[in-house]
């Protein structure tokens, strides 16, 4: 069965700013967050959950997720997210869909796939200097940009 | 040609628990603990002319005496470890498959004391056993589903229903 995959192609200037513009803060819950009696592991400080939390693959992660409101809120953090790499079975590398400097690495695997972009920003025809203040405090764009994005709806493998 | 030997018996520091036991345990195997360390450095208890009967105990607040006997048996196994470089720790990738054996073996136990010894090992700074702790909690998450990690742990599951089902969507795609 064919996994989806969403190609997102960044060849402007506004398209790169969305990408790396700083997600909006998540929806909070209806309920508040509660634990059982010998719920030991939600009780631990935050230090140690996150020691804990950051040992996670990504698969594991996903699948934590869904545990409870607090394992929720630890496992979508970016700092834990930051550089881990799926297990993948097979990793392709292409360039049919490259514009300017971008292309994709699409991955393979049987549970989960994650569409990563490895985006130069574009210089000269398409790219503009960013205005909008988060652009002026951070000061990028940085030479080479490694995004994650988790992949629903059709591809154009479909 | 005869030289007097001096021999001299191990540096002994005091430990007192949350319910007031006190333990005796040798310098060089609580020097694992950096919370211990710096509070013997700081109060000067290294001074060679204080003896241990007349030592002050060092109060751990948050550490029970089942817990800290544990942690002082941890730090005898360990005591000869070298000493861990953070900086090259940090580079290199998080495993959770390489607990040593006497470690695992340490280790399996109930979740309370797993528990317990993390939060020891925390507060006193011991990276060595946190580290263990964290990656034997880590093992026990990987490989399960969402309500296994629930049953395991005892986690209540707070979410309403539409959170959930919302939920449930936003994975459905990674479902096989």
């Amino acid at each position: 069965m064919k996994r989806p995959i969403r190609f997102k192609l960044i060849d402007t200037a506004k398209d790169w700013c969305e990408m790396t513009r700083p997600k909006k803060p998540r929806a909070s819950f209806r309920n508040e967050a509660q634990f059982g009696e010998n719920d030991f592991l939600s009780v631990l400080p935050d230090d140690c959950l996150l020691n804990i939390v950051s040992l996670l693959d990504l698969e594991s992660l996903d699948v934590l997720e869904s545990v409870s409101q607090k394992m929720r809120s630890f496992s979508k953090l970016d700092i834990i997210r930051f550089n881990k790499k799926h297990h993948y079975e097979a990793l392709t590398i292409s360039d049919r869909f490259a514009v300017g400097c971008s292309f994709e690495l699409i991955h393979h695997r049987s549970s989960l796939n994650y569409a990563y972009s490895l985006v130069r920003p574009p210089k000269g025809i398409n790219y503009k200097e960013p205005t909008d203040p988060w652009h002026k405090i951070r000061n990028p764009p940085k030479p080479l940009v490694l995004t994650e994005e988790k992949c629903r709806g059709k591809t154009l493998n479909d | 040609f005869l030289f007097p030997i001096k021999m001299t018996s191990p540096r002994m520091i005091k430990l007192t628990s949350n319910d007031d036991k006190t333990f005796e345990v040798e310098r060089d195997v609580i020097k694992q603990s950096v919370t211990v360390n710096t509070l013997i450095t700081d109060l000067n208890m290294d001074d060679e002319d204080v003896s241990v009967e007349n030592q002050m105990a060092i109060p751990l607040p948050n550490v029970d005496a089942a817990t800290l006997e544990m942690v002082i048996t941890w730090c005898k196994q360990h005591r000869e470890d070298p000493p861990r470089n953070e900086e090259e720790e940090e580079k290199k990738e998080k495993r959770t498959d390489d607990i040593p054996e006497w470690d695992k073996t340490f280790l399996d136990v109930e979740q309370s004391v797993l528990f317990a010894l993390i939060l020891a090992a925390n507060y006193m700074d011991i990276k060595g056993l946190l580290d263990n702790c964290c990656k034997t909690v880590a093992n026990m998450i990987k490989g399960k589903t969402p309500d296994e990690i629930r049953k395991h742990f005892n986690i209540k599951n707070d979410f309403t229903p539409e959170e959930e089902e919302q939920i449930r969507k936003e994975n459905a795609w990674c479902e096989d």
